[in-house]
């Protein structure tokens, strides 16, 4: 078991070989924004714990090893990459791969402007993947009483089956099938009985606009939104 | 995707049946593969009702007992046949024949591979390698396995199916497939030596002794097995488990099977002294449901091994898998073995620190519990001596493909690659697969190469292939074995496979893209670098090294295409419009961080 440390205590590392420091224990990618360097994540964010290690576009090299930022915590004297272009170029080919796997369409995306897959590839300046595109058959759900499920937008990050329990602490997404036939599934019954502000949460948890309130389009004009044209950072 | 299956009602009887076999394994989620393999012992599948009336017994949600069970390829969501046939896909199998005995089995049954007969009786699947690559063609039926198929063999047997004969009385035996064993898994090993010097040592020499030898874990990733007990027993924890994996799943590789037939009594003893040197008292064995055949017959071997005086208090259940890839990986291993998705966990902890049900936890391989066994009977040196610098000792290696004795060969690590070939009378050998499909694709020419961990590193299976053999059929197979056994967690692994498969198969028909040539060294680089786990991080390796080892077959059908350029792209009109809107509305204060 860990041994108790108190949360004061600092470490110093190494970003791109400049001196940088973090409190000991701190999540890398964490630790490496604290320092004003940006990392696109996907799967995780800032208070969803325990961190899921998914989507694999936080990727950075630690002690001379390329690893998903977000799995591992900060320690001292660490050697942290980031800025190499070899960096820069595997982290934008998993959003690649992303946009090559899923049918993404944004302009007519409910989430367009507030979806974090869109505002990494904006931050990344992608402009289209370098992957061929799989045009993909997937089914959408639309079979529950609030939610549907968009699954040409689902990234398999997992946030959904892994962090998110309705208000009796019962898991309502899950996994079906392996491999490149993985879905996300909701269970209709648990969802039926879900209070709205579960439902709001299981909307807001999806980084994407796979998880969606039925008949709910666009609820804000272009231009206002989170990332309509810069980072949402 | 499968479709959900109607909702039926289930019958008092059958109620207390599920119930009674939940309550046998105590209510213990942890034990949810058992009891799905016993609810769906009958029927061949697990209803959607039935797999929720689970979920109510076990108090926990039907999705938890949906996502496992569709996740291993031999549990069920819906009817599959009373007999369950799968065909062995792997390239072995392939080559061997498999193509016409598929054909004997659908043209017999009148349905296709994924299907069921319309009376019930058969369901008709594949799946990946069986463990069979010495004697295939291979099928499992009713998950025994047929070995050495032929087409004409096949109307007989599903007849004698049809009159009620048992799949067990119809098979032919699987035959021993040993070649030639050395110094350490020869006959003169008896069970019991090693156990009762251990007995008399402290868990810190028996850990020496290990340490000493040199020994490296067998399963493939080489880890210093004496280190890996010794950081397992310095973590503080009331309690410990030693694991042994069973699941060997790289394809082309059977050794495991023939120890597990031939030498339990070691491979018990080897866990049993890792359980003393770390102070476990419980032991698990993960045994791949493509060797259920052989639980009986393990059962039997435990209940006389645990007799021996020098046993200690150490008790081990075998724990059987359910067809997976992954779970040959030890984290996967462990979320199989606490009855989940064999998805890999995240590392650090690793399973040393906290593995099965949070306690330190040492995983190691058959092999390598056996060579435990006898390092502590034979003592270190006598290990060590062999080998080199790096890799101490022998190993077993599983040999299938265009050889005349294909088998298993107990060899000095170093060997060279043309004395294996000579061992195993290779036939006009062209290409070589040193450790599966996730290993190292080499040609034969290269008989300087070694097997070693210096050099060919292999988990133990070794294919030769003739010169008669395309190299993109064999990359294809492989491929699309990664892609079917990916777990589906990460992107690279679960996104990036499929690429890889599909320019593959544009190569097979002479079709490349322009720029594949480059295309895939970047893309094979973003996988394997990038994923969360073994699988991809090493499924573009054939890839990569096949393109060094045979440059000319790869250079001929990437020349064949440049002179016809069928889509020219010209990124910069494409993308003008785009890079105009974004002039526009890109705002000098947006700083630009690295991405
Ligand atoms: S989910 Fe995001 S990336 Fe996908 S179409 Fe919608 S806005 Fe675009
Ligand atoms: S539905 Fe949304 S939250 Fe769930 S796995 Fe897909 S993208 Fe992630
Ligand atoms: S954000 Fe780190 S793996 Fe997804
Ligand atoms: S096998 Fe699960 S991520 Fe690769």
């Amino acid at each position: 078991m860990k041994p108790e440390i108190s949360s004061h205590e600092r470490v110093e590392f190494l970003i791109d070989g400049k001196v940088a420091s973090a409190p000991v224990g701190t999540n890398l990618i964490d630790a490496i924004r604290m320092n004003g360097v940006e990392i696109p994540t996907l799967c995780w964010s800032v208070g969803l714990e325990p961190a899921l290690g998914t989507c694999r576009v936080c990727t950075v090299r630690k002690n001379g090893r390329e690893v998903a930022g977000c799995t591992v915590q900060i320690g001292k004297g660490d050697v942290i990459e980031c800025g190499a272009s070899d960096l820069r170029n595997l982290r934008q080919g998993v959003t690649e791969l992303l946009f090559s796997e899923g049918n993404h369409y944004c302009p007519g995306c409910e989430k367009s402007g507030d979806c974090e897959l869109q505002s990494v590839a904006y931050d990344q300046g992608i402009t289209h993947s370098r992957f061929p595109y799989k045009f993909s058959h997937y089914d959408l759900d639309y079979s529950g009483k609030d939610l549907m499920i968009e699954r040409n937008r689902c990234i398999h990050c997992k946030r959904c089956t892994d962090l998110f329990v309705d208000d009796e602490g019962r898991k309502v997404f899950r996994f079906m099938g392996k491999g490149r036939k993985t879905v996300v599934e909701m269970d209709l019954k648990l969802e039926a009985e879900m209070s709205k502000h579960k439902k709001k949460e299981a909307v807001a948890i999806c980084p994407t606009g796979a998880i969606l309130f039925k008949g709910q389009g666009f609820d804000r004009p272009i231009g206002t939104r989170k990332s309509d044209s810069r980072s949402s950072k | 995707m499968k479709n959900r299956s109607q909702t039926t009602v289930i019958t008092a009887t059958r109620r207390a049946q599920i119930k009674s076999i939940v309550l046998r394994y105590e209510r213990d989620r942890g034990r949810l593969l058992d009891i799905l393999w016993a609810v769906q012992a009958k029927p061949g599948y697990v209803s959607e009702s039935e797999g929720a009336l689970i979920a109510r017994y076990l108090r926990i949600s039907p999705a938890d007992i949906r996502e496992v069970l569709s996740f291993y390829h031999f549990f069920h969501e819906q009817p599959a046949g009373k007999h369950q046939i799968f065909l062995d896909t792997s390239i072995i199998s392939e080559i061997a024949g498999m193509p016409s005995v598929r054909k004997a089995f659908e043209n017999e049954l009148g349905i296709r591979i994924g299907e069921v007969t319309k009376d019930g009786k058969f369901g008709l699947f594949e799946t990946s390698c069986i463990g069979m690559s010495d004697q295939g063609p291979a099928a499992l039926i009713d998950l025994i396995p047929f070995p050495k198929l032929r087409a004409s063999a096949v109307p007989g047997i599903i007849r004698k199916l049809r009159s009620g004969k048992k799949a067990g009385k119809i098979a032919s035996p699987v035959v021993s497939g040993v070649r030639k064993l050395g110094p350490f898994f020869g006959a003169q090993e008896v069970f019991g030596a090693g156990l009762s010097k251990a007995a008399k040592q402290s868990p810190f020499e028996i850990i020496s002794e290990i340490k000493l030898s040199g020994l490296r874990g067998r399963g493939g990733a080489g880890y210093s097995t004496g280190a890996k007990w010794e950081l397992c027993a310095n973590f503080q924890s009331p309690n410990r488990y030693v694991v042994c994996n069973a699941d060997e799943g790289e394809p082309g590789t059977f050794k495991d099977r023939e120890l597990l037939t031939s030498q339990a009594d070691l491979m018990f003893e080897g866990m049993s002294i890792a359980a003393r040197a770390i102070g476990a008292k419980e032991g698990i064995l993960y045994l791949r449901a493509e060797y259920a055949y052989l639980q009986k017959h393990l059962q039997k071997v435990l209940k006389r091994v645990a007799r021996h005086p020098s046993w200690g208090k150490f008790s081990i259940r075998i724990q059987l898998g359910a067809g997976a890839y992954v779970c040959g990986e030890e984290t996967a291993l462990l979320e199989s073995l606490e009855g989940r998705r064999g998805e890999p966990r995240i590392r650090p902890p690793f399973p040393v620190e906290r593995g099965y049900r949070g306690c330190p936890t040492v995983v190691n391989n058959v092999e390598t519990f056996v060579l435990a066994s006898q390092i502590l009977a034979k003592g270190a040196g006598a290990f060590s001596v062999l080998g080199t610098e790096k890799s101490k000792g022998t190993r077993l290696l599983s040999i299938s493909g265009d050889v005349a004795k294909p088998g298993i060969y107990e060899v000095a690590w170093g060997v060279s690659l043309g004395e294996v070939l000579r061992l195993c009378q290779a036939k006009s050998p062209e290409i070589v697969q040193v450790g599966g499909p996730s290993g190292l694709c080499v040609s034969a020419n290269d008989t300087r190469r070694q097997i070693s961990f210096e050099d060919l590193a292999t988990g133990g299976s070794l294919m030769v292939f003739s010169k008669r053999r395309d190299l993109f059929h064999v990359l294809e197979n492989f491929m699309e074995f990664f892609v079917n056994e990916s777990c589906g967690n990460c992107t690279p692994c679960r996104a990036g496979n499929v690429v890889l498969l599909d320019a593959i198969k544009r190569l097979r028909a002479g079709k490349p893209h322009p720029g594949d040539r480059e295309r895939i060294r970047d893309w094979s680089s973003i996988i394997s670098k990038t994923s969360r786990c073994g699988l991809g991080a090493t499924s573009p390796n054939v890839l990569t090294t096949s393109m060094i080892a045979f440059p000319k077959v790869f250079e001929k059908v990437f020349e064949s295409v440049a002179s016809s350029q069928i889509f020219p792209f010209d990124e910069a009109a494409a993308t003008r419009d785009y890079n105009l809107a974004v002039k526009k509305v890109n705002r000098p204060s947006v700083k630009r961080a690295p991405r």
